[in-house]
């Protein structure tokens, strides 16, 4: 039954990628940023723990190079990092709680936009300090606006009770 | 016991997942031809699923887009009927013009330019970020599209094909920040380079800060370069003269709306 979830939580991240590609991308045009394949792998670290969400994060992250990327294997290697950011926010004495979730889907986006800056930066791209302050401002907020939206589905696609998902029952998992 | 063995195998996993990345970014550096195989074969195989979660997402887009033409409908109507006047003082002007050059055509013998052939294409998909702005349209290799050519829509040039797979294309706009196309201004014919950047400026570059230039200058597409030459491309929207520059730094604005565009014309060459 564990394994049905895993293939359940992994569908839905092919869907979210799909949304990304075709909605999320377009609505970029408009400075609304949101990174919804972050989130669904933030989600799936605190729901099906660190294994889980690193290997997640690289195959949503290969998929999304491959369809969309300049790039090949960046994304991929930033969502494995962010997976096991989250991992280690929790297990530091993170409670599982959603003001705690919100504060680590901030602190994770913070970070996916500095690491990507630093890589880019790194392989020769110029930064525009301007787009990144922005960005680092309203992604963010928009990426927890979006977690009260995953984290429910990957709660109860968990077959997880409320209690435990508000609770530490989890944290052995990680 | 079992909580150890559990971190050691994530730091395992970690650090192949980051070897074996760092083997992936430097191959797409170095342009392999096998990442290009796997990339291709990825675009098609979610070409059909994209293209139905489009159409499903689609009447949204339209929605945002009409939301933001309300919001900029009465500045619109200003310009409009700014441009009208301005066309209409241009339109007996050109009918001579035509007449004309019509009269010394047919005395020279000259041909008139014939049109090119198009491949019609639906945006599927985007990408947009910093350091790209591409789109993924739902023809490929199948349908004749190939690497290089060019993207139009009614407006002017989009973009240009970077990426073919047998059914479907990415594609380059001209505001990304590697976009390089060969332009000329229709004005004093002289040609420059059009290059986009990472706050979605299209900035006209080598034009000499001899050259007059103007704010309203129409830019084109050159014939020496991999488009069709006369593809509408933008008006110049600002003119910088920097002391010491032998270039004039010049911004222009596109035609097309990049925002909107749900169906394109790929030009065969």
């Amino acid at each position: 039954m564990k394994i049905f979830y895993k293939f359940l939580h992994f569908f839905i991240l092919i869907i979210c990628l799909l949304l990304q590609i075709v909605f999320f991308e377009y609505i970029k045009t408009f400075s609304i940023n949101f990174d919804l394949v972050m989130v669904v792998i933030i989600a799936v670290v605190i729901f099906d723990g660190t294994f889980w969400g690193i290997l997640f994060g690289f195959a949503a992250g290969m998929m999304l190079d491959l369809l969309i990327g300049d790039i090949i294997g960046v994304s991929a290697l930033i969502y494995s990092l962010n997976a096991f950011i989250v991992s280690k926010l929790i297990t530091s004495g993170f409670k599982l709680k959603y003001l705690t979730y919100s504060f680590i889907v901030f602190l994770v986006t913070e970070i996916n936009i500095i690491i990507v800056s630093l890589i880019r930066y790194l392989f020769n791209f110029s930064s525009n300090w301007m787009q990144m302050g922005l960005e680092l401002t309203t992604k963010p907020v928009l990426n927890i606006v979006l977690m009260f939206i995953i984290f429910p589905v990957i709660s109860i696609s968990s077959g997880m009770a409320r209690e435990t998902e508000f609770g530490f029952k989890y944290k052995n998992k990680i | 016991m079992v909580t150890l063995n559990r971190r050691f195998r994530n730091y395992i996993v970690l650090a192949i997942i980051i070897v074996l990345c760092l083997i992936i970014i430097t191959a797409s550096f170095k342009e392999s031809d096998f990442i290009k195989n796997i990339k291709t074969r990825t675009v098609d195989f979610f070409k059909p699923i994209q293209e139905k979660f489009h159409s499903f997402i689609s009447p949204f887009t339209r929605f945002i887009n009409s939301i933001r033409d309300y919001i900029n409908l009465r500045q619109k109507y200003l310009d409009l009927q700014e441009e009208n006047s301005l066309l209409r003082q241009k339109y007996s002007e050109d009918i001579n013009i035509k007449v004309e050059n019509d009269s010394l055509r047919k005395l020279l013998g000259v041909k008139l330019r014939e049109d090119y052939e198009t491949i019609t294409a639906r945006v599927i998909g985007y990408s947009e970020s910093k350091w790209q702005s591409e789109i993924i349209l739902n023809a490929g290799k199948s349908d004749g599209v190939l690497e290089g050519m060019g993207v139009i829509n009614e407006d002017g040039l989009i973009g240009v094909v970077i990426l073919a797979g047998n059914n479907s294309c990415n594609v380059r706009i001209i505001d990304d920040p590697r976009s390089n196309i060969g332009v000329r201004i229709l004005s004093s014919r002289k040609l420059g380079i059009i290059q986009g950047s990472q706050d979605r400026k299209v900035t006209l570059n080598y034009i000499s800060s001899e050259e007059s230039v103007f704010k309203g200058d129409i830019i084109i597409t050159s014939e020496y370069g991999n488009l069709p030459g006369e593809i509408l491309i933008g008006r110049v929207s600002k003119v910088n003269e920097n002391p010491g520059d032998p270039y004039k730094t010049i911004e222009v604005e596109p035609f097309a709306d990049f925002k909107k565009i749900e169906y394109v014309l790929i030009i065969k060459q």
